[in-house]
C-alpha cells in the first residue's frame, strides 16, 4: 500500500525498543500491518536494539541454570506454528475494515461492535486497554462531517481504517497515520465520498465524556 | 591443552599482547576448554579447535538440527545479557533468571523460523527477550504486538534492505551509534535498554518531552543515513 503519512520516528523507535505503552503499541501495530516502509524502519530500529543489547555487561547466571534449561526444553512441547489464515487473508480486501491486530483486540469487525452515538454523525467505540498512559477508541463518522475535537493535551495518533478525512495540513486516506502533538490545532473534516472509520489513540488524562464537535467549538481544547 | 597454548603463543606474538592479556586469554581458553569438556561429557573433542562459531552459526545449527551443544553455547554466550536486560527494569535476579530461561525456551522452539537473511541472531534473540520483558511490564496478559507475527503481516512487499547482508547492516548500525552525540546516545540507551517511555526519559534526564522526541528522531535520521547507500 502506498501511504503518505506515518508515525514519527520517535514513536517507531520506542515501539521497537518495547518502551511504548499498550495504546501506542496498538496504533503502531495497526499501521505496520499495511506499511512495508515502516516495517523496514522497525527492522532497522530492532537492529539498533540488538547492538545495544549485545553491549550490556552480563549478569552471572545461577550455577544450575543450563541444566535446568536443558531439562525444560526436553519437556517443552514443539512450537505451534499456527497462522490464522482467516485473519490474514481478508485483510483490507473489502470484506474487512479492521486490520487483524485490531480485530483481535475488539473481538470482531466494525459491524459487530456496539457503537455508541456521541454526536451528530459520530459514533464511538472505546477499546479496552490496561494502559495507564494512553486511551484508544474507534470513531465512525458520516461523510462530510467534522471529526469531533479529541483534544491535544498530549500526543494524538489517528490511523484511518476506511474512508478519508482532510484538515488544514493534508488529506488522510486508509492506512495513513496522523501523528500530532499538543501544539497542533486542526479541524479535520471527513471527505464527502464516504464515511470514515479511524483508530484514535491519545494520552489518557483527557476526559472524553463531554465531547463537543469542532464544528461548534473550533478552538476548544478538552 | 596443546592447541590452547598454540593459540596463545600465536596471538601473543601477533598482537604483542601484554602478560595480562595473555593471562586473560588463557583463562578464557581454559573456560572454553572446560565448557567443551562439559558439553561432550568429559571427552575431549578431537582435532584442532577452530574459530568459535558465531551466534548466527549456533542459532542456525539449533534451528536445523536441534543441536543441544550449539544451544548450550548460545545460552552461555547470551543468557547473562538477557538476564541483565531483564534486571534493567527492576526485576529481581531470581525472576530475571526465570524469564531468561523462558526466552531461551522460545529460542529453542522457534529456532527453525530464524532467517539469517532477514535478521541477525543477536537481534532476533533481543526481540524475543524484549517481547517477554514487555509482557512482564504490562502484567495484563496482553502480549506485545509483535510486528514479526505473521498475522500482522499480510502484505509482504519487498523492503529496501532485504538484499543486503545482515552483518553489513549490523556493522553500519554499530558505527552509527558510536558517532551519535552523547545526548542522543543517552536517550536511545534509556529507551532500548532501560525501557523508559518518552515522559520517563524526560523526567530522568531533566529535559522537556519535546527534546526527548527530537533526540530520538535525530538519532534515527543518522541511523538511516548510515544505511542510505545500501538501499
Amino acid at each position: 500500500m502506498n501511504l503518505n503519512h506515518h508515525p514519527h520516528d520517535d514513536l517507531l523507535m520506542s515501539y521497537a525498543a518495547g518502551a511504548v505503552s499498550e495504546g501506542w503499541s496498538l496504533a503502531v501495530a495497526a499501521h505496520l500491518a499495511v506499511c512495508a516502509e515502516c516495517r523496514a524502519s522497525i527492522q532497522i530500529a530492532e537492529t539498533l536494539g540488538g547492538v545495544l543489547f549485545s553491549d550490556i555487561p552480563g549478569e552471572q547466571m545461577a550455577p544450575d541454570s543450563l541444566d535446568h534449561l536443558l531439562t525444560k526444553i526436553d519437556q517443552s512441547a514443539p512450537e505451534e506454528n499456527f497462522v490464522d489464515r482467516s485473519l490474514s487473508d481478508q485483510h483490507m480486501d473489502g470484506n474487512s475494515i479492521l486490520p487483524p491486530v485490531l480485530r483481535k483486540y475488539v473481538g470482531g469487525d466494525v459491524d459487530d461492535l456496539p457503537w455508541k452515538y456521541i454526536g451528530p454523525g459520530v459514533q464511538q467505540h472505546m477499546i479496552e486497554l490496561a494502559d495507564p498512559i494512553a486511551r484508544a477508541r474507534l470513531l465512525r463518522i458520516k461523510a462530510g462531517k467534522p471529526v469531533p475535537c479529541h483534544g491535544h493535551r498530549g500526543r494524538e495518533v489517528t490511523m484511518v481504517l476506511s474512508g478519508s478525512y482532510s484538515d488544514e495540513i493534508s488529506r488522510f486516506r486508509a492506512g495513513d497515520v496522523q501523528d500530532v502533538d499538543e501544539e497542533t490545532v486542526h479541524r479535520p473534516m471527513v471527505d464527502e465520498e464516504q464515511e470514515c472509520i479511524c483508530l484514535v489513540v491519545t494520552d489518557a488524562p483527557i476526559s472524553f465524556q463531554h465531547w463537543i464537535p469542532r464544528l461548534f467549538q473550533p478552538m476548544m481544547k478538552i | 591443552m596443546q592447541e590452547v597454548q598454540y593459540i596463545n603463543s600465536s596471538y601473543a606474538k601477533h598482537a604483542r599482547f601484554s602478560h595480562f592479556a595473555t593471562a586473560m586469554l588463557t583463562i578464557q581458553a581454559q573456560n572454553d576448554d572446560m565448557l567443551c569438556r562439559f558439553l561432550t561429557q568429559g571427552k575431549k573433542p578431537e582435532g584442532i579447535r577452530k574459530v568459535p562459531p558465531s551466534e548466527n552459526d549456533l542459532l542456525i545449527q539449533v534451528g536445523s538440527t536441534k543441536d543441544r551443544e550449539a544451544f548450550s553455547n548460545l545460552f552461555i554466550k547470551l543468557g547473562p545479557r538477557v538476564k541483565a536486560y531483564m534486571m534493567k527494569i527492576g526485576t529481581d535476579p531470581a525472576a530475571s533468571e526465570e524469564i531468561t530461561q523462558e526466552t531461551f525456551i522460545r529460542v529453542w522452539r522457534k529456532a527453525e523460523q530464524f532467517n539469517p537473511e532477514k535478521s541477525s541472531a543477536v537481534t532476533w534473540i533481543f526481540t524475543i527477550a524484549r517481547n517477554l520483558r514487555i509482557d512482564r511490564l504490562r502484567k495484563d496478559n496482553k502480549p506485545f504486538l509483535d510486528p514479526d507475527d505473521p498475522v500482522f503481516k499480510p502484505d509482504e512487499a519487498p523492503t529496501p534492505l532485504q538484499n543486503v547482508e545482515r552483518s553489513t547492516i549490523v556493522e553500519r548500525v554499530k558505527g552509527s551509534i558510536v558517532e551519535l552525540p552523547e545526548d542522543q546516545q543517552q536517550v536511545v540507551q534509556l529507551s532500548f535498554i532501560e525501557g523508559l517511555s518518552h515522559q520517563e526519559i524526560a523526567d530522568a534526564v531533566g529535559i522537556p518531552l519535546g527534546t526527548v522526541k527530537s533526540r530520538l528522531r535525530l538519532s534515527f535520521v543518522k541511523l538511516r543515513q548510515s544505511l542510505g547507500d545500501l538501499q
